[in-house]
């Protein structure tokens, strides 16, 4: 990877605001000595209002009532124009969707929770190794440990959580 | 003229004392200052742990293959938050630190050696442990801890 390439990920994960504050403040650093990276970093802001008013724009059309009048009817009972299948669902069955998010909730709620747990113990929060590449051996309670490979990436083979000297 | 002249003292006090406070408050802000240890292994392919190595090659031991272990050297660092510590690496590079949020356990620590850039949450006795620069036919290992 080019220092321009480098450049262009850094400035699109500042604009995502994917970085950590030491990462922030050098692209603020490089924005206040680079015009280009000013512009580019301007392009992607207009380009993310772009995408937002396309996603605002593009109502999703209701095909609902031409589906009702497609449908065979039964005598007396006549679907609603709108609302969507909801309408012909019974009563006890509407409270389903309900019980399933707020099992869905429940687990997620026990996994963050548990896994905020084992996160506590790890220090890493933003590494960059630039065109080397870099293995987090461990992170626990004990300690850190990264290995920086050489760019030859002898260090450690792929899949070992190991360095080799 | 006598109301004036009584108001105006207690008015200055109240100025000095605003004043007093907030130097108090910028001061105490500015001067959340950590005690670092920097120590730098020579990690070899053959040789023996040496005396002093021994606590850092029950971290190593499991997680590099490595036969010599020694300390080159270890240095200490009072550094206060957003300042940088730096210690000068045998092969000519720097490692350079800064505390960047007093905040939560420890410091997060931003942290500069070559092309390696990152932030660490760092308790204090919990080292952080940088190999993979190439010297001397091993590796040096950059040992950084929070004492205090």
């Amino acid at each position: 990877m080019n220092d321009q390439q480098r450049r262009r990920e850094l400035l699109h994960a500042y604009h995502d605001d994917e970085l950590g504050p030491l990462g922030r403040w050098r692209v603020r650093r490089l924005l206040a000595r680079d015009p280009a990276s000013r512009e580019e970093l301007a392009r992607l802001g207009t380009l993310g209002d772009l995408l937002r008013e396309s996603e605002a724009s593009a109502e999703t059309p209701d095909l609902w009532p031409g589906i009702v009048a497609q449908l065979p009817h039964r005598d007396g009972v006549a679907l609603p124009a709108t609302g969507g299948a909801e309408g012909g669902m019974a009563p006890w069955l509407r409270w389903v969707p309900a019980g399933v998010a707020a099992a869905a909730l429940a687990v997620v709620l026990a996994v963050g929770l548990g896994e905020g747990d084992a996160s506590d113990a790890r220090s890493l929060r933003w590494l960059d190794a630039g065109s080397r590449s870099a293995s987090v051996l461990q992170d626990d309670q004990e300690a850190t440990i990264i290995w920086i490979m050489d760019a030859k990436g002898e260090q450690t083979s792929r899949g070992r959580d190991r360095a080799l000297i | 003229m006598r109301s004036s002249r009584a108001c105006c003292p207690g008015g200055l006090a109240r100025l000095a004392l605003a004043l007093g406070w907030l130097v108090a408050v910028s001061a105490s802000a500015q001067e959340t200052s950590f005690d670092f240890r920097v120590t730098v292994l020579h990690a070899t392919s053959g040789g023996a742990v040496r005396d002093g190595a021994q606590r850092f090659d029950r971290l190593l031991r499991k997680r590099v293959s490595y036969r010599g272990l020694r300390i080159v050297t270890s240095q200490e660092r009072t550094v206060g938050t957003n300042r940088i510590g730096s210690v000068e690496l045998p092969d000519g590079t720097r490692f350079r630190f800064r505390p960047i949020d007093p905040d939560g356990p420890g410091a997060l620590v931003a942290i500069d050696m070559g092309e390696t850039q990152g932030d660490f949450r760092l308790p204090a006795g919990k080292p952080l442990i940088l190999g993979g620069s190439g010297w001397k036919g091993g590796q040096l290992v950059v040992v950084l801890e929070l004492t205090r």
